[in-house]
């Protein structure tokens, strides 16, 4: 039974009982109430009692029952109801709930329209605040993964942002630095006066360079701390709060320690090539002009002097095809020819070319060659360079009657061949080792006589590591002479057939 | 006074670490008439030059050991060799500022590659206004 039915049933039974009540008090009141005593007229009381109760109910069940099924409908209606659901059509009611039903459903009617507009609302803040959360990540995503150091500090220059490049630099601690002053944050007190005067300036929009110095503590070799200072350009902007006031400074820190270095380095290459290439073009220049004014008087003088100049200009040709070579093989440009280079061969090839020079010193060349060392897998004419350069040098630095060993071996575990030239010269100052290889570096004790143009070791590097992928070294202590040495990786070319 | 003996009083230290170089001025500078002293770095120089002060210094920038500049600074930093003229010979790769110019008594910077004979001309004419103003401080002296 639903609660409009059994509404009806207990309104007609108190209607019922309050019909007989009324009906006895009213015989009561009339005075016939001394005929009551006869229970043939109570009942008849009763009666008329009960039966307009049950006229009452009568009437009133199906005004229950079409109320219940008009709340029926409506809760259907509300509880069903959505975008595009027809309105209840009040006609179908009886008639006279048609205008209560008719206001009823225009107001859950108005209702549901609220409900779809603020729904669409809600959708629509929903995909707002999707795309701004998706756009912030983003941005925090590129924040955080710049090298740059980016710090967001606000009008009273409280740090409100700092990405993982700047916590990092800046030894900021991520949770307890967030709002708080930056002079309490910042242990760099240059920057921090940047940022308030730019704050200060509140010219919105515009950029300002400025370099800093951040000082930097990393561990050298043996573990101890080192204090070095690292430049940064420090890009400053204010930003706009939304009501046309400072809303802050943004600070972008951009690491400019290895672009310096970098620029250095270029610069220092510069200086030396220039000075390398301008010392025999100096006497090319000055000779030819001496012969021009005849300041050489003699035959013997003039000889000398045109000896100089072939020699000076052999030295320049020399040096501009150690330079060139040296770019090309940086620049990638240089393809190397593997091939099986006999090893005999390649030694008669590299003595018949020093030889002379080593006689005229008087030095004794050994040569030590592992019988199973028959070839070596590389390019012919660059690997004789290689060697040529190093024996060059060691004749070069050999003392008159000295000794110089070539040997050629096969280490067996790292699959390389080995081929190293000993010297018995001064040998190489321990500072100078690391160095030997870079262009252009010059060991200060260096007899002037015994010097080349500086390239001929960065060259055998070059030739040994980039085009052979081999190894490159020196061994040396001062007053026991030097040895270099170079091993290159064999079974490449069977290798490279198998696959 | 005739030239000749005028040049023969003067010497000239050349500092280079290029026997070429060496070679080539001191014999441009021996045959002009003076007296050449040669030394291969910046160390061997600066002792020359204590030992016995010449009248002019032509000196490499590059050296090893004691740079050019190096040199120079020591020696004006020295006040009996604080005046004695000094041309620099640099490879223009190498940019020496004004500072360092004004450190030693550096007259002259000449960028290699060089002419010998444009060397001698300024070697003149260097040794030619230090000996007038060598002539104008006795001068002051006197009055």
């Amino acid at each position: 039974m639903r609660a409009g039915k059994i509404a009806s049933l207990l309104l007609a039974g108190l209607l019922g009982t309050v019909s007989a009540v009324v009906a006895v008090l009213a015989l009561h009141y009339q005075g016939i109430h001394e005929r009551l005593h006869k229970t043939s007229e109570l009942f008849e009381i009763v009666m008329i009692a009960l039966i307009l109760s049950l006229t009452i109910l009568l009437i009133l069940f199906p005004v229950g029952a079409s109320v219940d099924r008009a709340v029926k409908r409506l809760q259907k209606n509300i509880e069903g109801g959505g975008p595009g659901k027809p309105i209840p059509d009040s006609r179908s009611e009886p008639r006279w709930l048609q205008p209560l039903m008719g206001a009823f459903a225009a107001a859950v009617d108005r209702f549901q329209e609220e409900r779809l507009a603020l729904r669409n609302e809600l959708q629509d803040v929903r995909i707002r605040h999707d795309k701004d959360e998706s756009r912030r990540r983003h941005s925090e995503a590129v924040l955080h993964v710049l090298h740059d150091a980016v710090i967001v500090t606000d009008a009273n220059n409280h740090l409100t942002m700092a990405n993982e490049a700047a916590v990092g630099l800046l030894e900021l601690d991520p949770e307890r630095s967030l709002h708080r002053p930056i002079d309490e944050v910042i242990g760099i007190p240059e920057l921090c006066m940047m940022i308030r005067d730019t704050c200060n300036a509140g010219e919105i929009g515009v950029l300002h360079h400025e370099e800093v110095q951040v000082p930097l503590i990393s561990s050298d070799r043996s573990g101890g701390a080192v204090s070095t200072t690292s430049i940064h350009d420090a890009c400053l902007i204010c930003v706009e709060h939304p009501n046309d006031i400072v809303g802050g400074v943004v600070t972008i820190l951009h690491d400019m320690t290895k672009e310096r270095e970098f620029i250095e380095l270029k610069t220092d290459f510069i200086s030396k090539a220039s000075h390398e290439l301008h010392t025999p073009l100096s006497s090319i220049q000055a000779y030819i002009e001496m012969l021009i004014d005849g300041e050489a008087n003699n035959d013997a003088s003039r000889q000398e002097f045109y000896r100089i100049i072939f020699e000076e200009a052999d030295r320049l040709g020399r040096l501009i095809e150690n330079l060139l070579n040296i770019s090309r093989i940086e620049a990638g440009m240089t393809q190397i020819q593997l091939e099986h280079v006999k090893v005999s061969a390649l030694v008669d090839r590299v003595l018949a070319a020093q030889m002379s020079a080593a006689n005229e010193k008087n030095i004794t060349i050994d040569i030590r060659l592992q019988k199973k060392v028959d070839h070596l897998e590389a390019d012919r004419d660059m690997i004789s360079q290689v060697l040529l350069n190093l024996l060059d040098n060691a004749i070069k630095h050999t003392p008159d009657g000295g000794r110089i060993e070539l040997r050629i071996e096969e280490d067996v575990e790292t699959r390389r061949t080995r081929v190293s030239v000993v010297d018995n010269g001064p040998g190489i100052p321990k500072q100078a080792l690391t160095r030997i290889f870079e262009k252009f570096y010059r060991i200060d004790t260096d007899n002037p006589e015994s010097r080349g143009g500086g390239l001929g070791l960065t060259l055998c590097k070059h030739i040994v590591e980039t085009l052979h992928q081999g190894t490159i070294g020196v061994e040396s202590e001062p007053g026991q002479g030097a040895r270099f040495w170079f091993s290159i990786p064999h079974h490449r070319l069977e290798e490279r057939a198998a696959a | 006074m005739s030239d000749m003996t005028n040049r023969i009083q003067h010497r000239i230290l050349i500092v280079d670490d290029e026997t070429h170089i060496l070679q080539v001025l001191s014999l441009k500078l021996r045959n002009a008439g003076y007296e050449v002293q040669t030394a291969m770095d910046g160390e061997e120089a600066l002792e020359l030059v204590n030992n016995n002060p010449p009248h002019l210094i032509i000196t490499d920038y590059q050296m090893p050991i004691l740079t050019g500049l190096e040199l120079c600074q020591k020696l004006a930093a020295q006040e009996e060799t604080a005046l004695i003229p000094i041309l620099m010979l640099t490879a223009r790769g190498y940019s020496l500022s004004d500072n360092d110019l004004e450190i030693g008594n550096i007259k002259h910077v000449v960028h290699k590659p060089f002419s010998p004979r444009a060397i001698l001309a300024m070697v003149e004419a260097m040794l030619a206004k230090s000996a007038s103003s060598r002539t104008d401080i006795i001068a002051d002296k006197a009055a």
